[in-house]
């Protein structure tokens, strides 16, 4: 019994140590995979937004991380979140993002006739019916999806009608949109 | 093990004395450190036939059938300032002007067991077949006693594939990337730390760090890099990307230099672009080419690293460990095919590797494999190990004198062989790093051994 006791113990030590490894750890869904997501929500059907027109450098799939293949082994190589990784999403995310509050004025580029609604009726900030919870909540999904729980929804919300209640449309939109990218319910693999 | 978020932190851990200064003239260096260390690993991918390069067969053990030799020409001795003698290939005629800048190692043992291309590149990394902590990290440790770098490493070239823990330092940053990626941050204010809507997105990332899981260990990383982030943006920004008219090698050897004079790496991790896999004859046919264009390349490495100069004082070799490895060696042949129409399969009993620059003892050769010639015959550990003799295998290592050993072990016991593990630990002790880091003979035995006569 002593033995069985002892044995039981070293496995869930065992465990919690594999528990600790990086291999536990969320990494980034990746280049390819962020502009995938965000061309099936806002893009027009079957049109691709290319996340390359907000950092036209090359590699950033092996940067950011990106499926590699060894023989039969298939693994995400790179994906772990670092400095040099956040620096280059911020970036990005932050021309992204300028981009669409920038097409409250003039479109920036084609979207999703839904959402281009929902983003028409957002531009209208600081109005009330742009701080309405319904409208903030199709915006907030039209970008994050359904990735995240409702609570990171309500943080955002009240965060942008605390921090941007009397700011511009543009700016504001601005902030809304990095604020939701840079999430890590949008960034991460769960 | 999971890197912590003070390990993330300090990739911005830099900033004083960055001042980047025009790249032509290579000007004196940036780095606040009074003892630059940097390290070089440059990678023969696809496990490279020694026997093409420093630890080369007679041709008359071809003529025995004993090995395939496609370039057909003999030998010549090389001779180590330690006496060592061993064979080398009219091949490596470009490292000649670079023979005073290194040592050879011969019969390196990899491990005593897996023989494939992941095991044995996660062997070379990490001491194990399936992976775990890599050792180029371990050179930027805070517990070197030296202030660490930005990043781990940078990976100038296509990527490596292997399975270790803790390289989220480890940055694949090309130089054909440098251009735009640095104009691009130059046009965007980086994450300041004083930035409201930063804050906001770092109150969301501490929310979520906190707690188990994976979700939250991603987060913990992702709050950890957005600290550092500031910083590594400006980095970045500074960077001048390489002459285009310049070789792909110097091109990375430029990359390189500025990510070491700017304090942003500790190491980088150049991937050879040939591939030193040769299984089938047509293949291994290729080999005096494969081979002479990966030593031109080598030789180009070690030009650039000589004639570049770190500051007034020092060239980047004198700053820099330089380490050129494969992940396995090769075997003689392959068996039941004709010895002049054969490919080759994978060695693990017996590498070399060329180590030089800063702490080295350069110009010895260390260690030998077996099968010399025709007429050698081996030890009962290896038939063993090996009981079709397709594969030469270290000699017992004399761990002393750093020479090889002229018995024959009934049995194979790996504390008699030159391992991957000595290797590794010499470079460790370069570095500072930490005993409790040492890589282990096997998991019940003690650190493999340091070569402390390779140490300058």
């Amino acid at each position: 019994m002593t033995r069985l006791v002892a044995a039981l113990v070293a496995v869930v030590a065992l465990c919690s140590a594999a528990g600790g490894s990086v291999a536990q750890t969320s990494r980034f869904k990746g280049w390819a995979s962020i502009s995938k997501e965000l061309s099936t929500r806002i893009a027009p059907k079957g049109e691709t937004l290319d996340l390359d027109r907000f950092l036209p450098a090359e590699d950033m799939e092996d940067l950011l991380g990106s499926w590699s293949t060894f023989g039969s082994e298939h693994s995400f190589q790179n994906g772990l979140p670092n400095s040099v990784s956040i620096a280059i999403w911020h970036a990005t995310l932050s021309n992204f993002a300028k981009s669409i509050g920038a097409s409250c004025s003039k479109p920036q580029f084609e979207f999703h006739p839904k959402f281009a609604g929902i983003l028409q009726r957002l531009c209208t900030w600081p109005a009330a019916d742009a701080k309405s919870d319904a409208l903030l909540m199709d915006y907030w999904l039209s970008i994050m999806g359904y990735n995240a729980p409702e609570p990171e929804f309500a943080a955002w919300r009240d965060y942008v009608l605390a921090s941007y209640q009397g700011k511009p449309a543009a700016e504001t939109v601005t902030a809304m949109t990095l604020a939701i990218t840079m999430n890590p319910y949008f960034l991460l693999h769960k | 093990m999971i890197p912590s978020r003070r390990d993330v932190l300090r990739f911005g851990a830099f900033g004083a004395g960055t001042l980047l200064l025009p790249r032509a003239s290579f000007p004196a260096a940036a780095s606040p450190d009074a003892d630059p260390h940097f390290f070089l690993l440059v990678v023969l991918n696809g496990g490279a036939d020694s026997s093409y390069m420093f630890d080369a067969r007679p041709l008359s053990m071809t003529k025995a059938g004993k090995i395939q030799n496609y370039l057909g020409k003999e030998p010549d001795p090389w001779i180590g300032k330690n006496g060592v003698r061993t064979l080398a290939t009219s091949l490596i005629k470009p490292l000649l002007p670079f023979r005073d800048r290194f040592s050879v190692l011969n019969g390196v043992c990899m491990a005593p067991s897996f023989d494939g291309h992941l095991q044995n590149m996660n062997f070379l990394f990490a001491g194990k077949p399936f992976g775990g902590d890599s050792f180029v990290p371990h050179l930027n440790s805070s517990e070197t006693g030296r202030k660490p770098e930005s990043l781990d490493a940078i990976i100038p070239t296509d990527p490596l594939f292997i399975n270790v823990d803790n390289h989220s330092g480890v940055v694949p940053l090309r130089p054909g990337s440098v251009k735009a990626l640095s104009s691009t941050l130059r046009n965007v204010e980086p994450p300041r730390s004083d930035d409201n809507l930063v804050a906001f997105m770092r109150q969301r990332l501490a929310a979520h760090a906190g707690e188990p899981g994976r979700f939250s260990a991603g987060s913990n990383l992702m709050l950890a890099g957005l600290d550092g982030a500031q910083q590594v943006h400006r980095q970045l920004a500074s960077l001048t990307a390489p002459r285009e008219d310049l070789s792909p090698e110097q091109q990375s050897l430029a990359l390189i230099a500025e990510c070491f004079r700017l304090s942003i790496s500790r190491s980088a991790i150049y991937v050879l672009p040939e591939s030193f896999d040769v299984h089938a004859p047509d293949q291994a046919r290729a080999q005096p080419k494969i081979f002479s264009d990966a030593i031109a390349r080598i030789a180009t490495l070690f030009k650039g690293l000589t004639d570049t100069p770190f500051d007034a004082k020092r060239s980047l070799f004198d700053v820099t460990t330089v380490m050129v490895a494969s992940e396995l060696g090769r075997t003689m042949r392959g068996l039941d095919l004709p010895i002049d129409h054969t490919g080759t399969n994978h060695n693990q009993f017996s590498n070399s590797i060329l180590i030089g620059g800063k702490g080295i003892r350069a110009g010895m050769v260390l260690g030998a494999s077996d099968l010399p010639d025709e007429k050698a015959t081996v030890s009962k550990a290896h038939l063993a190990l090996d009981a079709v003799l397709e594969k030469a295998m270290g000699l017992p290592f004399d761990f002393a004198t750093l020479k090889s050993r002229p018995d024959q072990p009934e049995a194979f016991d790996i504390k008699d062989y030159l391992t991957i593990g000595s290797v590794v630990n010499t470079v460790y002790a370069l570095f500072d790093v930490p005993k409790a880091n040492y890589r282990s003979l096997r998991r019940d035995l003690a650190a493999a051994p340091v070569l402390h006569g390779l140490l300058a």
